[in-house]
């Protein structure tokens, strides 16, 4: 790294630094920290569809992450989610981004910079202003905070991760990306090597990220792991079509027999655009209209709020009692797996 | 190749000579010199029974699956016969919907698949069992194949094999390019329950798919829901995923050239990591 920037990495910590964040958070938050109360058989999660912004000024960003879990604890929620690549926002710190823009993986003019190089700096800032944020959120209002994913470099690789918080405001887990789109293998992140699944006092939960949710292995694997309800953050960048978005959360939600919680980034970043409704979805027979939608936003294209009670008691009712899944094949099983992937390519 | 989804919705199907009949009618519409793949549904041979009247009246599903194991065990190869001869008349290949057998005293679902010449060319047993079935005492097939059906390779799902992913990656990784799955959903609304079996196993594998979903009753209940042909959501109209549906016949002709294009440009199945599944590879597997 040059001195010039080592500098304006030192500049842009000083211009997020914690005490100026936290200032703003404590005028934001205003009254008395909530005191959590979890019912297992009424339990409101709520996902967050959030627009990219870029903000000139991190204390925005704090301000849109904190309309969100306001809104949250007003509707008696005790899970917010929020979504993919939440900290793209902040990339409006930089000045100049557009025309960076342009040159990122050498497409402009000038010295090409990687999307891996871009997060390899700046990941720690932004990951402290988010670690700042939602600590302070999780604990004002009581929320369990999926924060959405954020590219982090550790040891020089870059891995997309998912950043849970608790009440307590401590961080409570992290999930690195496991299936990259063949554009994060472009921009030379690395992929997570495993799925966790952290306890909570009402359930267990688990928060993958968006091209996790296209594979059945994601959820039966964080199902054997004993999740209830799975979180996704998603950013997903194309054209909205309803059935191209029914390819993800919700047939792994109907499979692995799991609640399930998808924020969305939209809008529009460096050419692409984000689109995607964040929702709440369950199994067919545990939502009203038999259709696996609790409560979905309007439009994929604009800042939005999903949320709806889940009953994690009936989800382990429904689990014994199934027509037609729970069934196990073990012989089939072992025959098959994990060989067949050797023939896949992947 | 035309693929046909049929699924027995209002014919009247009282002899051999009325089946061959239906199919025949069914495939007058098409042109003659098509490669043709038609798949009947589940529970195929119960309710072929019960038409012929093989089975008496059977008052409740375990009543006709009683009847039906007696009457094959007296007259064994009956019902082959007839798909045999109804494939070769026709000159289709032919999914036989799906029938209980007895092997070493356990009790499963099957179905057959008819080359153009009559010849069993393939076998397919289900893999998982529904509650309900788990109560008649089925047993569970072991393994997956994949056939040489034409110039397609072709997989076979028996009814509840199409809840379970794990059926399409293994046929998918086996080189499936269309798979056929043999269905019966008793009748309601089962419009969300089939997009949560068929259609999402074709967008997470990239392979066409054939259901046939029986439209009859058979024992005392009454199945009913749409037959459909699956396609990747990026070759069909408005991106469904479905290149045809209703009750029946259902048909298209899958542009297996378009769907290669499709995989080239997304694909899906080189961007799997297994190296993360691990030891919890899926459950039952490996090492679990």
């Amino acid at each position: 790294m040059t001195l010039k920037e080592t500098l304006f990495i030192r500049y842009l910590a000083h211009k997020t630094r914690p005490a100026v964040l936290q200032r703003h958070l404590q005028t934001l938050c205003k009254g008395c920290a909530t005191t959590p109360d979890y019912n297992r058989r009424q339990l409101t999660a709520a996902a967050a569809q959030v627009h990219l912004d870029l903000v000139p000024d991190a204390r925005d960003y704090v301000g849109t992450m904190h309309s969100f879990a306001a809104r949250a604890a007003e509707a008696g929620a005790s899970l917010l989610v929020y979504p993919e690549n939440n900290s793209f926002p902040l990339l409006g710190l930089l000045p100049g981004i557009g025309e960076m823009a342009k040159n990122l993986d050498g497409e402009g003019d000038g010295p090409a910079v990687s999307v891996a190089d871009l997060f390899r700096a700046l990941g720690p800032v932004f990951n402290r202003v988010a670690h700042t944020t939602f600590s302070h959120l999780a604990r004002h209002y009581g929320l369990w905070i999926v924060a959405g994913s954020y590219p982090t470099p550790v040891q020089g690789r870059v891995f997309n991760r998912a950043l849970i918080y608790a009440p307590s405001g401590a961080l409570a887990g992290t999930q690195d990306k496991v299936h990259l789109t063949l554009q994060e293998h472009q921009w030379a992140f690395t992929p997570g090597a495993d799925f966790r699944v952290y306890t909570t006092p009402f359930g267990r939960l688990a928060a993958p990220v968006c091209m996790d949710a296209t594979y059945f292995e994601t959820f039966r694997i964080l199902a054997g792991l004993g999740a209830e309800i799975v979180a996704v953050p998603i950013a997903n960048p194309e054209a909205y079509n309803p059935w191209l978005a029914l390819r993800g959360i919700w047939p792994r939600v109907q499979e692995s027999l799991v609640y399930g919680v998808k924020s969305a980034l939209v809008g529009e970043l460096f050419g692409h655009t984000l689109t995607g409704k964040a929702g709440i979805f369950a199994p067919l027979p545990l939502t009203p209209n038999g259709d696996g939608v609790l409560a979905e936003t309007q439009h994929p294209d604009r800042e939005g709020f999903a949320c709806a009670a889940l009953d994690l008691e009936a989800l382990r009712e429904l689990r014994e009692q199934h027509p037609y899944l729970g069934d196990k094949n073990p012989a089939l099983m072992k025959k098959y797996f994990p060989g067949i992937y050797s023939t896949m390519g992947g | 190749m035309r693929v046909v989804a049929l699924g027995f919705g209002g014919a009247e199907l009282d002899s051999a000579g009325r089946l061959h009949d239906y199919v025949a009618g069914v495939l007058a519409a098409y042109p003659p010199e098509e490669e043709r793949l038609v798949v009947l549904p589940g529970l195929a041979g119960l309710y072929l029974g019960q038409c012929f009247g093989w089975l008496g009246k059977p008052g409740s599903t375990e009543e006709a699956y009683g009847a039906y194991l007696e009457f094959m065990a007296a007259q064994p190869g009956i019902l082959e016969d007839i798909f045999g001869k109804l494939a070769r008349e026709n000159g289709c290949w032919l999914v036989t919907g799906s029938f209980p057998v007895r092997d070493a005293g356990n009790l499963y679902h099957e179905a057959a698949l008819i080359s153009p010449r009559g010849d069993v060319a393939g076998r397919q047993r289900q893999v998982f069992l529904s509650r309900a079935e788990k109560a008649l005492g089925m047993s569970r097939g072991e393994d997956l194949h994949v056939f040489a059906a034409g110039s397609m390779k072709l997989g076979l799902l028996l009814q509840t094999d199409g809840f379970y992913p794990e059926t399409g990656r293994i046929l998918a990784a086996k080189g499936a390019g269309l798979v056929a799955h043999c269905g019966a959903l008793p009748e309601g609304d089962n419009r969300w329950l089939q997009f949560s079996a068929l259609w999402q196993q074709v967008q997470q594998n990239q392979f066409f798919a054939v259901e046939s979903q029986l439209c009859a009753e058979v024992g005392g209940v009454a199945y009913g829901a749409d037959c459909r042909i699956h396609a990747p959501t990026e070759m069909t109209e408005g991106y469904t995923g479905i290149l045809a549906e209703g009750r029946e016949p259902v048909s298209a002709v899958p542009d297996e050239k378009a769907r290669q294009t499709v995989i080239q440009g997304y694909p899906l199945l080189k961007l799997l990591n297994p190296l993360a599944y691990g030891s919890l590879a899926c459950e039952g597997g490996e090492g679990v």
